[in-house]
């Protein structure tokens, strides 16, 4: 009721930033208009009181995104090529667009009592939850139980994913495991130096951090938070580490080898888990084959190891994901013409004198 | 007592409101992009601590904590990061916009042209000239401009060590401070050594 | 809530900050150039920690500043993201040469005459 009207305004404001970041033709500013996007969903999933949707977009959006995309822009270029305009495709999009919003005519008004989702299994899960799993967040029953199929695939969708960039783009300049040794403090000299003030704080906020990871990782059941918002919460923190001392730094504390174990790890514990209850008489991911004489303690054990599951192999894609785009050395780019519009490329600042040659003085 | 304490949490978040609202402004209207980040670490600091502590005073003892929690982190957090913004526009060469503040990293012509006279030791000044033929400097231009060039004089025609620490001071900015990097050249440039050789 | 028009304050509150989101928001539009893109997009996520706080009290769920305390903790990675790659064009090394001399000056020489 009283929200509506924000609601409205954060949807326009999602609109205009939309329309920006398809006109602007420099990338690296379309990712920052891509941060504010991710910034008015959170804000607008949480008026709507879908608090742990608004947590992943949170998770991903403040940590994660923002770097991905520079990443990438890093093996790329950072300003969008002229492309000649397609009269056939903007009548495709426009129709689509059009039968979309036709489409919506058709849908049950907001907050409407008698609308299609109210009467299937989510009046089940509502009514029932409480009594059968006993968890006060429903989402996290839903999620991990009730639907415990569906966020195994999607599982799977992750680590399917992390595979695809492990064999798609790393590179053998970048083969981290033969490395996995820490570097020596000596050699780090560039980076610690270089930022004082940020290395202070981040040195205070990483263990704040982590421990708010496992927080998250453990409060799922009771409030807004599970693994797929702690696994990114805890890669952000070791993306964090990366940019602050160099990704090297973190490959000796998480050197590849273990990540990619991570990454099967967190799958085969879910899926272990479904068979386990498989052998104690149950369905495939039937928790309550735990302990027949008390349910819901067998769904509470089986929650949190699948969610332990989701926490470990999605913070593990996430840190590779991250370390094989930095570790990418960038390709050769078609050179540009002297004086065209194009922006200057970022590096072309001669910063810190970091080759200082010997000097005989001093 | 809790509609008196229901009072103060009000006019705290009135007064979070009125700083994120004018800081808003500033980050709208400000000539240029040094001061619209300090428009932007206002609303950080004051704004966020004035709604975060009113919200305190409508909230349970748990929640309390959370909140100051919140306020905390944010003033590292966003201070860092627009320090961290600053530098990496300064770097790029991002300019002052008001011709009365003078960028004190970068050295007036005057100055340089003593230094070339051999007035300063060399080793002193390359690091220097490096931003001065980096940052396209205000200060260049408006010592050359009339209004301008008392200012720029005046502080020449102090010693020049002096203007040499203060510019050192103002900001950390790119490179260190040249004796500094004198110092440390040989430790750098082994661990460069040692970096490349490991890659 | 003994206080009559807490709902009242907190909605205000939170119009207040969507007011200020819209004045981020506009810079992050107008640029020029995309560290203004940054500082609105830096400027915005406290924004969002604050709406995000102030949604939870007007629901009367407060449990809900978990998320505020994500943002709060994790919002400033993007930031330094953003000054490694704009110092090296990289997130990677600080060192890392690069293979394009056209773009990239070279590094000035400090050798003594």
């Amino acid at each position: 009721m009283t929200e509506l009207p924000l609601e409205a305004v954060l949807f326009v404001f999602l609109l205009v930033v939309g329309i920006v970041v398809g006109r602007l033709r420099n990338l690296f500013g379309a990712a920052m208009l891509t941060g504010i996007f991710s910034f008015l969903s959170a804000g607008l999933f949480t008026l709507l009181t879908a608090v742990d949707v608004a947590f992943t977009e949170a998770a991903v959006g403040a940590g994660i995104s923002t770097v991905l995309f520079l990443a990438t822009l890093a093996l790329t270029d950072d300003t969008e090529r002229e492309s000649e305009r397609s009269w056939l495709a903007i009548g495709v999009v426009s129709l689509t667009g059009l039968a979309l919003f036709f489409g919506t005519f058709d849908m049950p008004a907001f907050g409407d009592p008698d609308a299609p989702i109210h009467h299937g299994v989510g009046r089940h899960y509502l009514m029932h939850s409480w009594d059968e799993i006993g968890l006060p967040n429903v989402v996290t029953s839903v999620l991990a139980s009730y639907r415990g199929y569906d966020t195994f695939g999607e599982l799977a969708v992750v680590f399917t994913a992390g595979i695809g960039v492990l064999l798609l783009l790393r590179s053998k300049a970048a083969v981290m495991g033969a490395k996995a040794k820490p570097i020596p403090v000596r050699s780090r000299a560039p980076y610690v130096r270089e930022m004082p003030i940020v290395r202070a704080v981040a040195k205070v906020m990483l263990p704040f951090i982590l421990l708010f990871a496992l927080y998250v990782q453990a409060h799922g059941d009771f409030g807004p938070g599970g693994g797929f918002q702690a696994g990114v919460v805890f890669a952000a923190a070791f993306i964090l580490y990366g940019l602050v001392w160099g990704p090297r730094a973190v490959q000796g504390i998480a050197p590849e080898r273990m990540l990619e174990g991570g990454m099967a790890f967190g799958v085969l514990l879910y899926g272990g888990v479904g068979v386990a209850a498989l052998f104690a008489g149950g369905t495939f991911l039937d928790y309550s084959a735990f302990t027949p004489e008390h349910p819901s303690h067998g769904q509470h054990w089986g929650i949190f190891l699948v969610e332990l599951g989701v926490g470990i192999t999605v913070s593990a894609v996430m840190v590779v994901i991250y370390f094989v785009f930095t570790a990418r050395p960038r390709p050769r780019l078609p050179k540009r013409k002297k004086g065209a519009l194009a922006p200057p490329r970022l590096t072309a600042v001669p910063e810190l004198p970091v080759e200082t040659p010997k000097e005989g003085s001093s | 007592m809790s509609l008196a304490l229901a009072i103060v949490g009000t006019v705290f978040l009135a007064g979070g409101v009125f700083f994120c609202v004018v800081g808003g402004i500033g980050l709208l209207r400000l000539p240029d992009f040094y001061s619209r980040c300090h428009a932007a670490g206002m609303t950080d600091s004051a704004g966020a601590m004035g709604i975060l502590v009113g919200l305190c005073f409508f909230a349970e003892p748990l929640v309390i904590v959370k909140l100051l929690t919140v306020v905390g982190f944010i003033w590292l957090s966003s201070v860092v990061s627009t320090h961290a913004l600053v530098k990496a526009a300064y770097a790029r060469g991002i300019k002052l916009e008001n011709p009365r503040v003078r960028d004190w990293t970068v050295r007036p012509a005057k100055t340089a042209a003593a230094e070339a006279a051999g007035d300063v030791p060399k080793a002193a000044k390359v690091p220097s000239l490096d931003l001065a033929a980096m940052a396209d400097s205000d200060a260049d231009a408006g010592s050359t401009s009339g209004g301008e060039q008392g200012l720029a004089q005046s502080h020449g025609a102090e010693s020049e060590s002096e203007s040499e620490s203060e510019s050192e001071s103002e900001s950390e900015s790119e490179s260190e401070s040249e004796s500094e990097s004198e110092s440390e050249s040989e430790s750098e440039s082994e661990s460069d050594d040692s970096e490349e050789s490991r890659t | 809530m003994d206080f009559p028009y807490a709902t009242e304050v907190f909605f205000s509150a939170a119009l207040g900050i969507v007011v200020t989101m819209s004045l981020a928001l506009l810079r992050s539009i107008l640029g020029p150039s995309t560290y203004d893109r940054i500082l609105a997009l830096n400027s915005f996520g406290t924004k969002t920690v604050l709406l995000i706080a102030i949604a939870g009290f007007l629901d009367g769920r407060p449990e809900w500043l978990d998320l505020a305390i994500v943002y709060a903790l994790i919002n400033f990675i993007g930031t330094l993201a953003v000054l490694r790659f704009s110092k090296y064009g990289s997130l990677a090394a600080a060192t890392q040469p690069s293979d394009d001399e056209e773009e990239v000056p070279e590094r000035p020489s400090l050798e003594q005459p």
